[in-house]
């Protein structure tokens, strides 16, 4: 199979490219091991992966225009175009820039209180939504809903993009948070998302549901009546 | 915010250059040039007093400019893991402003960056025998201990956890926490999400994160360490970070043992290649632990998702019962002669006697297991991997998958005292020689306990230490010098800087298990030697632009590895027992009369020496 691969070094070249190389396909192969074969055989390729086991999200890129993380995405026997991961500026090559991303995440996953927790407090919890949250616990962060998100392509500035809205449902489902995550969802663009279901579709934490989410947050900031008049 | 860019020229000339930074927060570490030595917060005037000029007859670097930024904080913490950040939240409650250095990307760095589902264990009483059944520094462990503010009683650690954002989100139906271990000593929790630490310690003022920097070497001046300095890896700027104390957490690194497609047998990070422990033991320092590593089983097929905690099948001794032999037969029962209470609680009596059955004519072909989950209750983050096989058309409910022992931890790390101290002063190593000895690196419940208590050391320290009455910053330009030899070096016939990696892991994938034999020992060292006098010379970076450049990273990273590769395969060979998690068949037995020991290696005139060093025992728990 041919891998055509982005390549840029912004301190050397005028330009981005591509490069092409044929790789030896093997059953079972993973997007990462094709990369890794590219990089040993053929030419130096700036790529970054830390946890080679989806936890880290540091291997997310764009396979055939798809995000994937590369360690755990397999890869068939035609040719492949290799690209960083949408939505970031590059470092190099496969490499991307996503500080700014993860510290507005850092900064909507912090939990909000008007004190501390309590002793007394560690048993209390919601045990209907334990299972939901426990599965949304397992978001790596990596980028991957953001970057498939068609509205967070087409408007920017009026959704946050599925990673944020996904850190909100998880405190809005936290028995500990006592912020406004109803109102905080529908301000960060709840309501322009489609529906489309993408992120769920290109989401490697199978147990996250992020539309289900999506529609309890709608439900909960109904009830409210916070529904804002675009969306009626 | 001051931080003033120091351009030297060849003529030793300074020049001011432009300020650049690539920090998550900057609010926090006051940074300042060589001229003008600022005050850090919290009145710790010990390592910031007024300087001399810093580069007053600094020498002509032979790679042209050495051109480097220096940034001032209370406190440097290298590493972003578990000990890392419970040292930032003990220093950042107490006042002080803490620069915190990640290899990796803030939160996607090392085994803390995983976002995965840790099973939190803490002590609820204290115990002797809680933690300190293998060669452990006890005293260390007493004080860590007596002293921790955040695990005093019964569940308060839970308390702590919480506050810290996690959910537990482990819930029997009435809300109350379910414990995944609830033992008169050791309570636990199954789904903390250690991402959740990073994001609750950025809501302190007190804290700058300089992430993506690959610390390189410390800094030391007349005995003491000052800092540490390193390369910023998206531009490949040097930098020097200067405190009165440093605190170093970063991982065990296993990423010397045996490489497959795109990993060591380990479910470890690629970050975790031991460089400032490293760093140290070039200085001159001990480094001790460095046989010991903790192991687990890991499956390997799909080749790809090998070794990765999240796409892989995980059966360890809770899960023995998915263990079979090459025939497929079930490998850790009664019948087999295996005590199956104690592998619940013993993981060297289990990691032994399952290695004595492999060599016993019952490993697959390539020295492993099979696993067999059919039926099996599996915990839920490993059962949540089931799909990921699916997606490569592999049901693990009908086939058996072979796996083998993996490599999740290491010792190695610089010897310490009793107030976490290393060989030079100023240096604290949470999980330094002696922390968790024979257990083989660390866990996350001592690196929580360790943590704190290394950040109340240091700040003991700062708050007694001697003014540091000068300044030299020619170690930066010896250090920068050689990182850029090895960006730059052209030598015919030169080896990328992989295939001398792959060659250090391969030698080291024969004898670094759980089975540790004799004349691969010996292959090993040879082999490790080799690679030293005619491969490393010869490593050449074949791109030597610094943007982020994984090769030139990988080329100096390599330099450690062999080290570290070095000092594990010769302190395994010099201990002539079988102590730790591992078994060497020429020495089955524990030899308490002549090993119960730590092995410190030193640098001395380019060779390694050890030496026995007896670790202290605390009898008034």
């Amino acid at each position: 199979m041919k891998l055509k691969i982005f390549k840029y070094d912004p301190a050397m070249d005028a330009e981005s490219r591509y490069i092409e190389h044929e790789v030896p396909f093997k059953d079972k192969m993973t997007l990462l091991e094709a990369i890794v074969w590219v990089h040993e055989n053929k030419e130096m390729i700036a790529f970054d992966y830390s946890c080679h086991g989806r936890m880290c999200g540091r291997c997310a890129m764009m396979l055939d225009g798809t995000p994937v993380l590369a360690c755990c995405a397999p890869i068939t026997n035609k040719d492949h175009t290799v690209e960083p991961l949408k939505g970031h500026t590059v470092i190099r090559d496969l490499i991307v820039d996503k500080s700014a991303f993860g510290d507005r995440l850092s900064k909507q996953y912090q939990r909000i209180r008007t004190e501390p927790i309590k002793p007394g407090e560690i048993n209390k919890f919601d045990a209907a939504v334990a299972p939901t949250i426990y599965d949304m616990a397992n978001c790596t962060r990596c980028g991957v809903c953001d970057a498939g998100c068609p509205v967070l392509a087409e408007k920017p500035s009026q959704y946050a993009g599925p990673a944020t809205m996904l850190a909100i449902a998880y405190r809005f489902l936290d028995s500990y948070d006592q912020a406004d995550r109803e109102l905080e969802a529908v301000s960060k663009g709840l309501y322009h998302c489609i529906m489309c279901g993408n992120c769920d579709k290109v989401c490697q934490r199978f147990e996250i549901k992020h539309v289900e989410a999506w529609k309890m947050l709608r439900a909960a900031a109904e009830k409210r009546n916070l529904k804002p008049s675009y969306a009626k | 915010m001051d931080e003033d860019k120091k351009n030297i020229s060849e003529s030793g000339e300074e020049k001011s250059g432009v300020s650049r930074r690539g920090f998550l927060k900057g609010v926090a570490a006051s940074a300042v040039g060589a001229a003008a030595i600022g005050i850090g917060g919290m009145g710790f005037l010990g390592g910031c007093s007024s300087g001399s000029s810093a580069t007053s007859g600094s020498k002509v670097v032979a790679s042209g400019d050495a051109k480097y930024e220096i940034i001032n904080t209370d406190l440097l913490i290298i590493g972003a893991g578990f000990g890392a950040l419970s040292a930032a939240f003990q220093a950042v409650d107490k006042g002080l402003q803490i620069a915190i250095v990640d290899k990796g990307p803030f939160r996607h760095g090392g085994g803390a960056g995983f976002n995965w589902d840790v099973i939190s264990t803490w002590e609820t009483q204290l115990g002797k025998e809680s933690r300190l059944k293998n060669i452990v520094n006890q005293k260390i462990y007493y004080n860590a201990t007596t002293t921790d503010p955040y695990n005093t009683a019964n569940s308060d650690m839970a308390v702590t956890l919480l506050n810290r954002g996690e959910c537990f989100p482990d819930r029997n139906s009435d809300g109350s926490i379910h414990w995944y271990i609830n033992y008169p000593m050791v309570k636990g929790v199954e789904g903390s999400f250690p991402r959740n630490y990073h994001d609750a310690l950025l809501k302190s003022p007190n804290v700058t994160v300089y992430d993506r920097t690959m610390i390189t070497d410390i800094l030391i001046n007349d005995g003491q360490c000052v800092g540490a300095m390193g390369i910023y890896l998206p531009t490949g700027d040097f930098r020097v970070y200067r405190a009165p104390a440093t605190i170093l957490s970063t991982g065990g690194s296993c990423w010397f043992y045996g490489w497959n497609t795109v990993q060591a047998n380990s479910i470890n990070s690629t970050d975790n290649t031991g460089d400032v422990d490293m760093a140290a033991f070039r200085h001159g320092l001990g480094i001790g632990d460095s046989e010991y590593a903790s192991y687990d089983f890991a499956t390997t097929y799909p080749t790809g998702l090998g070794f990765g905690w999240s796409t892989m099948l995980n059966p360890d001794a809770n899960e023995y019962f998915t263990i079979c032999d090459k025939d497929g037969n079930r490998l850790v029962t009664k019948e087999n002669g295996i005590d199956l209470q104690r592998i619940t609680y013993d993981r060297v009596y289990f990691n032994q006697e399952v290695a004595k059955l492999l060599l016993a004519g019952k490993a697959t072909a390539d020295g492993g297991i099979l696993v067999d989950v059919n039926g099996v209750k599996l915990r839920p983050p490993i059962k949540r991997n089931i799909p990921v096989f699916e997606r490569f058309g592999v049901d693990v409910t009908k086939e058996k998958i072979p796996a083998r022992e993996e490599m999740y931890e290491h010792g190695g790390t610089p010897v310490i005292d009793e107030k976490m101290m290393a060989e030079v002063k100023g240096l604290f190593c949470v999980r330094g020689a002696g922390v968790f000895g024979a257990g083989g690196g660390s866990c996350v419940s001592v690196n929580n306990r360790m943590g704190s208590y290394a950040a109340r050391c240091a700040i003991e320290y700062i708050e007694n230490m001697d003014k540091i009455s000068k300044i030299d910053f020619t170690p930066a330009e010896t250090e920068y010098a050689r990182i850029h030899e090895i960006r730059t070096r052209n030598v015919n016939g030169g080896l990328r800087p992989h295939v001398v990696r792959h060659k250090i892991q391969q030698a080291c994938g024969t004898c670094m298990g759980i089975i540790r034999q004799k004349d691969k020992l010996e292959a090993a060292a040879k082999e490790l030697a080799r690679i030293r006098q005619e491969d490393m010379p010869k490593m050449i970076v074949s791109n030597q632009s610094k943007t982020y450049n994984t090769e030139w990273k990988e080329a100096i990273e390599n330099y450690n590895l062999l080290d570290l590769a070095e000092l594990a395969v010769q302190a395994t060979l010099m201990r002539e027992e079988s102590r730790g998690t591992y078994l060497r068949p020429d020495f089955p037995q524990k030899d308490d009369a002549n090993w119960k020991c730590m092995l410190v290696g030193r640098l001395k005139d380019g060779k390694i020496f050890f030496e026995k060093k007896a670790m202290p025992e605390v009898t008034q728990w």
